[in-house]
């Protein structure tokens, strides 16, 4: 009998099992009597088959141990799953912990900082805001009004409007004397017949006067000639001269 | 060659040494043979008070055969000791049934353990618990089906749906971890050997 036999065939373990014919047992004998290789791989196949035997009376070799091999199970055999699994927890805790100290809190320092930064100037940028819109409606609800007269009377007193010193724009209130006309011309000139301004297509409040604004910056102080006309629907005509005269405190 | 020289003596070494009336070299035959003869007495006896008995008769009638030289063949020796062996099993056999005492282990009386119970120890029974526990559950279950239930290798492949050498191989693999843990629990014991004890 071979080595390579006894390998191939599992002699060794069916021998001990009583699974061999009478010729192949004899010849196995007779070889591990001669070899003390495979009487050692006889011996402990004989103590590994007996344990085996033994383990399953006791129900060691069932996959999911039943309450018999409950006895099995000793205080160390769940202390040290139990410890493991507790200190696995720990560990991450701690990972996590240190992630969190050491990177992410950096990281959200660094963005609160920015955040404050931003905020402060958002805040800067929303008072100068609420600054110029304070000054605009301050500007809006003194702004200086006048109501033109018109008037034939070379002679006659002008319109007289006092620009403030902060004013930004002069209202025109203008009683419109043609009902027909829709929409009207507004020319301001110099005393000296020289062209401020001119605004078209004016139409009507709900009070069926016209009211306009003109840029202070351009009326320094000094009397203008103000022409109103009709310009829709045509044709255009002169409907009346108005004069002001500007005084700055 | 001496014994000094070579200390495994080989059997015709031995024998020439018995032959010549050296004492030691049948201490020597003693120690190489013993176990083999012994585990087969026991094997077959499944007693240990039997397998001693068949033992020290075996090797009286060896000594006896060698110092005559009736030996045929050194190169024989160890076949010679193992049909000696059974011939001393079949002798005690024969006398007990003709005692009207039936220990041929055909006819085993039940309350006789089975030759495997003879190999249980606490060092076995440590070393397969340890063997066991590093088993995934499929694989016991293997050694379950093959070694307990006795079910056929194919049978186990089939129903696990592998090959029949996968099977082989995790009897194999756990064979070989038994073996490494027993001889370490072995060697701490220090009181037991490989081979099988007398008594």
């Amino acid at each position: 009998m071979m080595h390579q036999d006894i390998e191939g065939q599992e002699i060794i373990e069916r021998y001990v099992r009583n699974q061999l014919t009478a010729e192949e047992r004899q010849a196995f004998e007779e070889h591990f009597f001669g070899c003390d290789e495979c009487f050692e791989k006889l011996q402990i196949t004989e103590r590994f088959i007996a344990g085996l035997d033994d383990a399953g009376n006791r129900g060691l070799l069932d996959s999911a141990p039943s309450a018999s091999a409950a006895p099995a199970r000793t205080w160390g055999s769940w202390m040290f799953p139990a410890f493991a699994a507790s200190s696995c927890v720990a560990v991450a805790l701690a990972v996590v912990a240190g992630w969190t100290l050491f990177f992410q809190m950096p990281q959200l320092r660094r963005q609160l900082n920015q955040a404050s930064t931003d905020a402060s100037a958002q805040r800067e940028a929303i008072a100068a805001l609420q600054r110029q819109a304070s000054a605009a409606t301050q500007a809006e609800t003194n702004v200086p009004l006048v109501m033109l007269q018109a008037t034939r009377d070379a002679q006659a007193p002008a319109n007289e409007a006092v620009l403030p010193a902060g004013a930004a724009h002069l209202v025109l209130w203008v009683e419109v004397p043609a009902k027909n006309t829709r929409t009207f011309q507004l020319k301001v000139e110099t005393e000296d017949h020289r062209p401020v301004i001119t605004l078209d297509h004016l139409e009507r409040n709900s009070y069926g006067a016209l009211a306009t604004s003109l840029p202070a910056a351009q009326l320094q102080p000094g009397e203008f000639r103000i022409m109103l006309s009709a310009e829709e629907p045509p044709p255009a005509s002169l409907l009346a001269e108005y004069k002001l005269r500007i005084r700055r405190p | 060659m001496t014994q000094d020289q070579a200390p495994a003596s080989t059997d015709a070494q031995i024998v020439a040494d018995i032959q010549n009336g050296q004492t030691q070299a049948e201490a020597e035959l003693y120690r190489k043979y013993q176990a083999k003869v012994y585990y087969v007495a026991l094997r077959e006896s499944r007693s240990t008070h039997d397998a001693e008995d068949v033992c020290a008769d075996t090797f009286l009638r060896v000594l006896q055969v060698i110092r005559r030289k009736e030996l045929r063949s050194t190169a024989a020796l160890p076949a010679f000791i193992l049909g000696t062996t059974r011939n001393v099993l079949h002798e005690l056999f024969s006398r007990r049934r003709q005692a009207g005492k039936t220990t041929d282990p055909e006819d085993a009386d039940l309350s006789l353990p089975s030759h495997e119970k003879l190999f249980l120890d606490s060092e076995v029974q440590q070393a397969i618990k340890q063997t066991i526990g590093r088993l995934k559950p499929r694989e016991r279950d293997m050694l379950r089906f093959h070694f307990y239930e006795e079910l056929p290798t194919e049978e186990i492949a089939r129903r696990f749906g592998i090959a029949r050498e996968r099977v082989r191989l995790v009897k194999s693999r756990a064979l070989q971890h038994f073996r490494e843990v027993y001889k370490r629990l072995d060697a701490a014991t220090g009181a037991k050997k490989l081979d099988t004890r007398q008594g």
